[in-house]
């Protein structure tokens, strides 16, 4: 009978569900970009920099105290051919080499730290995209272990595990991890070649890693290091930005928002921090609420606005981070709660704006005042201060003060008037001024 | 005249009697929350106050809340300071939006947005500020003229024709409102005097959008009236809290209350208009058999008496006092 042959021990065969290693290789690295792995990498020794200093920049960022000092370096070198990082962040443990580290996907999470490692899924991710030779070495204080693997023979063969060159004791007076790959792809190799990779990771790494870079971490990416790069928020004593922390399901969640400063040019947006690591950088998407219900979609009028949101906890997958830690899980419980937040915080803010572009130039005057007269302030003072929710004290306007007019006369009359007035030098707003001068003199005295 | 006057079957708009009444079942609904704990009295109050601050008053002396924001953005700052009745009320002369990133999440509120306007986009965003930020067991809730109507601001509605101005609400409403209705608004919907139902489920629909958001709480209307003293206004009030304190309401017969409303079918608030001679002869005389036969003076229908048997506690009288 048909059944017989289908079924074992009197039920039906299982369904095979088990996982193929290609698509590990092939299929889970299409999801991301190369800049993403990279950040990846980088993500992963920082977390180990995290374990070892026990760092946490939030905590310091809200309690306004400075971290510790720290004393790290990673390295990003690449070439067409080779591509290496490498890092003083402490190194990995045999023990963690060998049952942790290299598992695809995480078992446990460590809830000690607020850490930047979720998903387990990273680093192997990161190697596997760009080539087929990888070699990961690293030593702590007192051990040090190796691992090569060839994707060809370890794809081939039925062994999952991935043997160790070596696994020793060894003192060193510091810990470190070191990552290479060779035997690139094609793709990869065109990519390690422009310019652009690397314009697009020195921007990145100064914005995504800011507030480490802030710390004292070191990065260099060939021969290039990047500034921390967080734009400031705008104050003064008539413009006071927000600053609101909560917590919410053991998350704390600090929104910073406010104006940025006149002499700031670039649109901003809302930036978007997991336990220090930024994940979205001026967004001006639906993503960070805009332009959803009633929440006005981005326009240029708000091009000065700008708005932190950071969220903070040792259980990192309470967090809204994505597996390619760029943008956010918008169906977190824990983010659709900061997003309601921001909307509440942000709306006097974008009121502001409208009435500082009305149909009517003249009515926007204060507004205008109170913007020009801010200042840049660090987000680190910001973020240290009690909460607080957008305050823009206008000047009161009094009948003294100027208002400009601004209006449009064919060349030919301007210079006619110039002449009837006798400065045939004067510019065409001065030849405005004199007349309405005039006419004020004769009719309105 | 060619016909018997009747103006004196209308109040006398600035006495606004229904509105009067609706405080007063309020408080009555309020009073009787004390049933499941809610101190009422040491609730906070926020609103907005105009020059009468009649709702701080009556909510003052009939709910003893003493903690009390009176939000209004106002052309005259010096009226609405003169006229704050009490010192407790902290005036904040600013708009709804600006105050509402203010309000302590620790704190139970009473909220009671009383716009004198129809539904618009801006309003919709202070009741999603409101819902999402309220603690829990806050009270919250919304009174809005109920006509088709769009805002002064809206572009060239003031030139237009009845017409066309009902095709640009049509075409407004859509824009607003059909994420909340899950339909299209058509021209019917405006038809007759108000369009309360429509308003009822886009607040109803934004208020359970915002608490969504909200682990562990939901919202459990309580208030829904619909009443007329010039423009039918439409009142949407309930309470924030966990499964728990709502289902305390129910247990506690807090949702079978008189006038207590918890889906779309609304309270009328309609009142005779009466002297106080009449009013304290029907008071005096007010029993099951009482109908308009029986009356000592002429009143048109029998449901205008019904009306009144319903909120003759409520019923204000006012005489003019001199200072």
């Amino acid at each position: 009978m048909a059944s017989e042959t289908h079924e074992k021990n009197g039920h039906p065969e299982p369904a095979k569900a088990s996982p193929s290693k290609a698509f590990f290789v092939e299929m889970l690295t299409q999801d991301i970009s190369l800049s993403d792995c990279i950040l990846d990498l980088v993500d992963n020794s920082i977390h180990s920099l995290i374990r070892r200093e026990n760092l946490d920049v939030m905590e310091h960022l809200i309690d306004g105290t400075s971290p510790p000092k720290v004393r790290a370096q990673v390295n990003i070198e690449f070439t067409p051919s080779k591509f290496s990082i490498s890092d003083t962040c402490g190194g990995i443990s045999i023990e963690e080499a060998r049952n942790q580290v290299f598992l695809l996907g995480k078992p446990t999470v460590d809830k000690k730290h607020a850490g930047l490692g979720v998903y387990g899924i990273g680093m192997k991710r990161a190697l596997f995209k760009m080539g087929r030779s990888i070699c990961v070495s690293s030593n702590t204080q007192v051990e040090e272990w190796k691992i090569n693997i060839e994707v060809d023979s370890w794809e081939s063969s039925d062994e999952w595990d991935f043997p160790f060159a070596y696994a020793r004791e060894k003192k060193r007076p510091s810990g470190g991890t070191s990552l290479e790959v060779s035997r690139l792809y094609p793709v990869i190799t065109t990519q390690f070649g422009s310019k652009a990779l690397q314009d697009i990771l020195e921007k990145r790494i100064a914005t995504a890693y800011a507030l480490f870079l802030q710390a004292g971490l070191g990065i260099r990416i060939n021969t290039a290091t990047p500034r921390p790069d967080l734009p400031e928020i705008g104050g003064s004593k008539q413009l006071q930005p927000v600053r609101k922390l909560t917590r919410e399901d053991g998350v704390d969640i600090l929104i910073m928002a406010g104006i940025t400063p006149a002499t700031d040019r670039d649109p901003r947006g809302w930036y978007v921090f997991c336990n220090g690591r930024m994940v979205l950088a001026a967004n001006r998407t639906d993503d960070t609420g805009w332009g959803v219900n009633e929440h006005p979609a981005f326009h240029s009028k708000f091009n000065h606005f700008i708005g932190y949101v950071c969220f903070r906890s040792k259980d990192v997958r309470k967090l809204p981070w994505k597996t390619t830690k760029e943008g956010i899980v918008r169906e977190s419980p824990v983010y659709q709660r900061a997003l309601a937040e921001m909307r509440i915080q942000s709306r006097p803010i974008l009121d502001f704006f409208n009435r500082m572009y009305p149909d009517d130039p003249a009515k926007s005057e204060p507004e205008h005042k109170v913007f020009q007269q801010a200042r840049g302030r660090p987000v680190k003072d910001i973020a240290s201060a009690p909460n607080k929710a957008f305050e823009a004290t206008l000047l009161r306007t009094t009948d003294d003060d100027l208002v400009s007019i601004q209006y449009k006369r064919p060349k030919r009359k301007i210079k006619k008037l110039k002449e009837a007035i006798n400065k045939p030098g004067a510019s065409a707003a001065r030849v405005g001024e004199l007349t309405f001068d005039e006419f004020y003199e004769r009719h309105c005295k | 005249m060619d016909r018997p006057t009747s103006s004196f079957k209308q109040f006398h708009y600035g006495l606004r009697p229904s509105k009067q009444v609706e405080r007063k079942v309020m408080i009555e609904v309020l009073h009787s929350l004390a049933r499941v704990g809610c101190s009422i009295s040491e609730y906070a109050y926020l609103g907005f106050g105009s020059v009468y601050y009649v709702d701080f008053v009556m909510f003052h002396k009939y709910l003893f809340i003493q903690q009390m924001v009176c939000v209004e953005w106002s052309d005259t700052p010096k009226r609405m300071k003169f006229n704050k009745p009490f010192k407790f009320i902290k005036l904040k002369l600013m708009r709804l939006a600006d105050y509402i990133s203010k309000i302590r999440p620790r704190t139970q509120y009473l909220v009671w947005l009383d716009y004198d306007w129809a539904l618009d986009p801006d309003m919709l965003r202070d009741i999603d500020g409101c819902i999402t930020t309220l603690a829990p067991q806050s009270i919250f809730i919304v009174t809005i003229d109920a006509r088709p109507r769009l805002p002064a601001e809206y572009p060239d509605v003031d030139a237009q024709s009845e017409k066309e101005r009902r095709r640009t609400t049509v075409r407004a409403y859509n824009e607003w409102f059909t994420k909340y209705l899950g339909r299209r608004v058509t021209d019917d919907d405006l038809e007759g005097k108000d369009v309360g139902p429509l308003f009822y489920q886009v607040v109803m629909e934004r208020i359970r959008e915002s608490i969504r958001i909200r682990t562990g709480l939901q919202f459990q209307q309580l208030f829904h009236f619909l009443y007329a003293d010039g423009a039918p206004m439409l009142t949407i009030g309930g309470m924030i809290g966990t499964g728990e304190q709502l289902q305390n309401l129910a247990e506690k017969n807090i949702l079978s209350h008189r006038f207590v409303r918890t889906g779309p079918d609304y309270l009328r608030i309609s009142v005779p208009p009466l002297t106080a001679r009449e009013k304290y002869w029907i008071d005096s005389n007010l029993d099951k058999k009482l109908c308009l036969k029986n009356l000592a003076f002429e009143l048109d229908d029998e449901e205008l008496l019904d009306n009144y048997r319903i909120f003759y506690k409520e019923y204000p009288t006012y005489s003019e006092t001199l200072l």
